[in-house]
């Protein structure tokens, strides 16, 4: 094995889940795979561009395949399925409240939800997480206080929604 | 609990799912199986003219090479207006805006100063070596010997510097498939070689199958390369001069009015232009070195250039050529270089006006190929077979 697919392979190891986690929490499993296969092709063609760390990079090109690479209607179906697994999956082990967050979290704006993924779930600093949707940090900022206070509000009001069809509806908006 | 932690707590377990063993080794397939492209980053090159080939800029007349360097541009055709050369002459087919040799060796010295310095104990070379010999019983056709060959240069006197080469087979060349199946498919060829002088002919079996890598330690104590008639250590190497001129009078020191490799007579152009070429090929010298190297190259004659050209492993890059004459007839060493790193490629010997025995070779036909794949520092030591 040469130096580089050295490098690469513990890159890889060290990043794919996270990668898989926010193409998932952007457009469902159904086209996380692909997406991130396409990910990491280009991760390796472009290996001397890559920084240290990787992962923001990773993710504004995985970004970047999910919008030039998988159609706008597929990624919708595929999100929205993806959001209503996660309200309605193992319902057994839900518990209240933890169903309460994920449906305020899948009512919001694309934009916003996927702030507040990046920052919750992804463990990016505001400054990376900024990088990858493409706006200064203060702007950045800005934009998850605003969302911040988006959840919050859309979690009082979830508490009292309860079909699945309002996560279907509202993930529609999302292209 | 603000909204913020709440929404930590509720990720979904499931996004946490290793990635089985089986995707793990496709993914990392899939990417590793394509090529690697240059680094871009911290340096801008505006798409340059050989991109333009593939654009489909036939009309072009006057292109701009934007080489936007962090360090100066002094003597680079750069910024707007290179001429284009032969441009009209180019098939339609390949509509190419040509720059000269000049240009492309220039632009390679701009792109070797901005290549990032790599750190080791090793310098590691890693390339294919190919030979075209014309083969077959019933009816003649070219077959190509192909051979893995990998360097380990240690940095360190101390260490041992280490080739191992292994031998990929024999196949008949592309376009030589039908002769080959005329004659017989065969798995195993005889070649004839040119006698030594004061010997008779011999021949050389070759085979369809591939062998063992064999190598062996390199190093006489601390000499690592033969460069210009003289053989140098690793700090030699690194203590190369790093102006044009300075590094040219440096190599023509050890030119004897014969060639490196004979006593056979060759004029001092030709032969600096072999040794240079051979510097850039798989030696450890500074990015500066390599710049400078570039520059010596750009500065002699009878070096043309040939657009765009794709080598021996199918990636493609900016040929230049200088014409080579010796006792097989007429040659032209090329060098296919990526200008937009300073990487040499590929240096290849290819048939102009073959004679002798070389006569079968139609001209145009790479008789002889050393392709780089890899040439970095690194820690990882030889593997020895």
């Amino acid at each position: 094995m040469t130096d580089a697919s050295q490098r690469f392979t513990t890159m890889y190891d060290e990043c794919r889940q996270r990668v898989w986690a926010y193409v998932v929490s952007q457009a469902g499993r159904q086209v996380a795979d692909e997406v991130v296969s396409e990910t990491f092709a280009i991760a390796w063609r472009r290996f001397g561009d890559v920084p240290d760390p990787a992962l923001p990079w990773l993710l504004v090109v995985a970004r970047n395949v999910l919008r030039d690479n998988i159609r706008a209607e597929i990624r919708r179906e595929s999100l929205a399925d993806e959001l209503r697994a996660w309200t309605e999956e193992d319902h057994a082990e839900q518990v209240a409240e933890r169903l309460v967050v994920l449906k305020a979290l899948a009512s919001l704006a694309p934009a916003e939800r996927e702030l507040l993924i990046l920052v919750a779930w992804q463990g990016l600093s505001p400054r990376d997480a900024a990088r990858v949707v493409g706006c200064s940090p203060a702007a950045f900022r800005v934009r998850l206080h605003r969302a911040r206070k988006r959840l919050a509000g859309a979690m009082k009001s979830a508490s009292a929604v309860r079909s699945p069809s309002r996560v279907r509806s509202l993930s529609e908006e999302w292209s | 609990m603000n909204p913020m932690d709440q929404l930590r707590a509720a990720r979904p377990s499931h996004l946490d799912a290793p990635v089985s063993e089986r995707t793990r080794a496709a993914e990392l397939a899939r990417a590793m199986a394509g090529p690697q492209a240059p680094a871009r980053r911290s340096r801008k090159i505006a798409r340059p003219v050989w991109g333009l080939g593939l654009a489909g800029a036939a009309a072009a007349t006057a292109v701009a090479v934007t080489v936007t360097a962090t360090g100066g541009t002094s003597d680079v055709p750069a910024i707007g207006t290179a001429t284009v050369a032969e441009g009209t002459n180019a098939p339609s087919t390949s509509p190419s805006v040509r720059l000269s040799a000049r240009q492309v060796l220039l632009v390679a010295a701009e792109s070797s100063l901005r290549a990032p310095a790599t750190r080791g104990a090793y310098w590691y070379v890693e390339g294919q070596i190919g030979v075209a010999q014309e083969a077959g019983k019933a009816v003649r056709y070219m077959v190509n010997s192909t051979t893995r060959s990998r360097l380990w240069v240690a940095r360190s006197p101390d260490k041992e510097s280490w080739f191992v080469n292994q031998n990929l087979g024999t196949r008949p060349a592309p376009g030589a498939e039908d002769a080959w199946r005329r004659d017989g498919s065969p798995a195993k060829w005889v070649v004839d070689v040119p006698a030594p002088k004061g010997k008779a002919a011999g021949g050389l079996v070759l085979e369809a199958k591939a062998g063992k890598p064999f190598g062996n330690a390199i190093n006489v104590g601390d000499k690592v390369f033969e460069l210009a008639g003289r053989n140098v250590s690793v700090a030699d190497l690194q203590a190369l001069p790093t102006g044009e001129g300075a590094l040219k009078k440096y190599l023509l020191k050890g030119y004897a009015g014969h060639g490196t490799e004979s006593d056979e007579a060759q004029d001092a152009t030709s032969w600096l232009y072999q040794v240079t070429s051979g510097l850039l090929r798989d030696m450890p010298v500074e990015p500066a070195v390599r710049a400078a190297a570039y520059r010596v190259l750009a500065g002699l004659d009878g070096v043309r250039s040939l657009g765009a050209v794709t080598d021996a492993l199918g990636r493609q890059g900016q040929g230049i050529a200088r014409p080579e004459s010796w006792a097989g007839g007429g040659f032209e060493r090329q060098l296919i270089i990526d200008p937009e790193t300073g990487v040499l490629l590929t240096d290849q010997i290819v048939a102009v006006h073959p004679t002798g025995a070389y006569a079968w070779a139609k001209p145009g036909t790479a008789t002889w190929w050393a392709a780089t794949t890899t040439a970095t520092w690194t820690d990882r030591p030889p593997v020895k077979p």
